[in-house]
């Protein structure tokens, strides 16, 4: 103890207690002064264990001295703090050391791992948020190397500079397309403005509601409503806009456009400062089959002023017509009526020329035929004036039967031999063998069409002949022509000398005489039969008249 | 042995003339009726061979004579002979009458047409 004590100073006391606890001995001390129990000895004896204790500045450790179970007393040493003091503050700073170390060689990895990981890796997350955004202008540069990160920044740049492109490009595209719309709805909205007509796009859904989908700006100078009140209702048209006569046709061309079907019609709008003006409302349809709604394509279309025109003209028209009717009508009467005095003229005279009131001289004989050939001639003015006034009132029918064309021919030349002698003439007939023994058609007709053709060349002929020829000239048609050795038609007039009070000139008027409706009259008598007739003529070799009229298929059956 | 009749129905007295006088020519008995009343009345009582029909009558129509005599079954024999002036009232008769004539009737012409009606003895 003492050496330990002493030589060494490693233990700063050094304690033996007796079995009662009493101090008996002290290094550092010769003699021992206290016979009092001391506590720690007390405790010391007691205790099974090794008892430490700071106790003044200094660390003591002390157990019982057992031999057997018998407690002989305690020992107890005391240690200096200051060593184990430096010894902790040792332990201490070299812990701080390595901990300041480690935190600093830590940082270091810390910087250099967020230099190769954290740091790329935020990048890339800011560059996704930024490309989220829908920012791409911005590179992406994470890091260079052969690393995943690298690769996956590498890749992603690639992603953000096809991304770019593909956007600059699109945003070209789109700039390019925005502006073509731009160009073409200026366009449209230009050709929409410079036309007079309304034009809409109306939508009726399938529970009957109406929405206007497009109004073109006209609709206000046409209506003189707002385009905003047009545009807003909830049908084609404020309903106070359609004249109050015209509500049921507006409401059937609704009802069409809702079947489905196109429509055109024409009423009547009140503007609004109450001037009516007719419109004319075309729409086209189209069908969703999906949403069983219908959209309406309309033009409405302001034409007062063509109504305005078409009821003048309508207007003179039926005067036109009424004149017309009255003139038929006049010539219908006036005809009917000269028939009647005529008859007793020229029955009278025959009577007279038959010698049923005795013999007539010679003069008296010759007079009378006078008579009768002015009677007769104004009977065939007459006639024709008739047959002119029912052509116009389209009254005129034809009355078809079976009739053999020999008794045409023999009908004709009994007609006009009169007339041929007269003027030393010879009339020669010919039917062709291919024309039928019997033909169909309104004999009567016929009969007039060919003695007016013969007639007519027996007065245009001063000398030769005028021949009547019958003919086939195909399986469906007969023909009639007349030909004469006269003076001849001058080209120009060969087209005039159908229409109505057409002669070829004004000396032939004077000299033959006539209503000047006869070659009219046979050309609508011929059209009326579905036939024509031409004309071929030279002047001073003659004419030639030919009418060429179907041969009714069922001639045979009808003899 | 008489004469076959001819009944001449005509309100113009000159034209009846003239018609009848043209029958006498060809060996008719005639007689003239100038209203449609009478004409009825004649019709009923005679077996004419001929009739000589206006179709614009006083009283009756022609149109109305004409139609009993068609349905008179005693005067099937009775050949009719249509005389108007007016042409598309006579082109509606035309299948009722034997003949439909124009007028101006020539004195002549309906001699003629007369004499082909004449019954044969």
């Amino acid at each position: 103890m003492n050496a330990l004590g002493k030589n060494e100073q490693i233990l700063t006391s050094g304690h033996i207690y007796d079995p009662e606890g009493r101090l008996v001995a002290d290094v550092y001390q010769e003699k021992i002064y206290s016979l009092e129990t001391d506590p720690l000895g007390q405790r010391l004896v007691n205790s099974d264990t090794t008892i430490f204790e700071w106790r003044f500045g200094q660390l003591v450790a002390g157990r019982a001295v057992m031999v057997g179970d018998q407690r002989l007393g305690a020992i107890s040493v005391g240690l200096p703090t200051e060593p184990l003091q430096a010894k902790v503050t040792a332990v201490r700073n070299q812990g701080l050391t390595i901990a300041l170390a480690t935190a600093i060689i830590g940082g270091l990895l810390a910087l250099l791992l967020s230099r190769s990981i954290t740091g790329p890796l935020q990048k890339l997350v800011q560059a996704t948020q930024r490309i989220a955004k829908g920012d791409l202008t911005q590179e992406i540069d994470v890091a260079k190397g052969n690393n995943e990160l690298a690769m996956l920044g590498t890749a992603m740049e690639r992603m953000r500079a096809d991304l770019y492109e593909l956007y600059m490009g699109l945003g070209q595209q789109v700039t390019e397309r925005a502006q073509a719309l731009q160009e073409s709805e200026a366009r449209f909205h230009h050709v929409i403005s410079s036309i007079s007509d309304h034009i809409y796009m109306s939508k009726l859904t399938k529970d009957g509601k109406h929405i206007n989908q497009y109004v073109s700006p006209n609709v206000q100078p046409l209506t003189g409503y707002p385009w905003e009140t047009i545009m807003a209702d909830a049908g084609f048209w404020p309903a106070a806009i359609i004249h109050p006569d015209d509500q049921a046709i507006a409401a059937d061309q609704l009802g069409r456009f809702k079947r489905g079907q196109n429509s055109t019609t024409e009423y009547r709008i009140i503007q609004a400062d109450g001037n009516i003006i007719w419109v004319r409302d075309s729409g086209r349809v189209e069908k969703d089959h999906v949403s069983q709604s219908i959209t309406i394509y309309g033009v409405v279309s302001d034409i007062t002023k063509h109504k305005q025109v078409e009821e003048t003209l309508a207007l003179a028209r039926d005067q036109a017509l009424k004149a017309s009717r009255l003139k038929s009508q006049l010539l219908a009467k006036v005809s009917h009526e000269l028939r009647t005095p005529l008859n007793a003229i020229l029955g009278f005279t025959e009577m007279l020329e038959f010698g049923i009131y005795g013999p007539l001289s010679d003069k008296q004989q010759e007079t009378t035929s006078e008579i009768i050939d002015s009677a007769k001639y104004l009977t065939t003015l007459v006639n024709e004036l008739l047959d002119q006034a029912q052509l116009d009132a389209g009254k005129l029918t034809l009355d078809v039967s079976a009739f053999a064309p020999a008794d045409l021919i023999e009908y004709v030349q009994s007609t006009v031999e009169v007339l041929a002698q007269a003027k030393g003439l010879t009339v020669t007939a010919d039917i062709a063998a291919n024309v039928p023994a019997t033909l169909c058609g309104d004999p009567a007709r016929v009969q007039q069409i060919l003695v007016n053709l013969v007639s007519n060349a027996i007065k245009f002929t001063r000398r030769g002949t005028v021949q009547v020829r019958l003919f086939c000239p195909n399986a469906t048609h007969w023909a009639l022509q007349v030909s004469d050795t006269g003076s001849g038609i001058p080209a120009e007039a060969q087209s005039s000398i159908f229409e109505p009070f057409q002669q070829v000139d004004g000396s032939m008027t004077r000299e033959h005489q006539g209503t000047g409706l006869g070659l009219s009259i046979v050309k609508q008598l011929v059209a009326l039969m579905d036939g024509q007739i031409t004309v071929e003529s030279q002047i001073g070799k003659g004419s030639a008249f030919t009418v060429i009229l179907p041969l009714q298929p069922n001639y045979e059956e009808t003899v | 042995m008489t004469n076959p009749l001819a009944l001449i129905i005509e309100d113009d007295q000159k034209l009846a003339t003239i018609f009848a006088e043209a029958l006498k020519t060809v060996d008719f008995e005639t007689e003239i009726i100038e209203d449609g009343s009478t004409a009825l009345i004649r019709v009923a009582e005679t077996t004419p061979a001929i009739i000589v029909l206006d179709l614009h009558l006083p009283n009756v129509s022609g149109r109305d004579v004409l139609h009993h005599i068609r349905t008179n079954s005693r005067l099937t024999k009775t050949r009719v002979i249509l005389a108007t002036a007016d042409s598309l009232l006579a082109e509606n008769l035309r299948t009722e009458a034997d003949l439909v004539l124009l007028k101006p009737i020539s004195f002549g012409q309906l001699r003629d047409l007369a004499a082909r009606f004449r019954p044969k003895e």
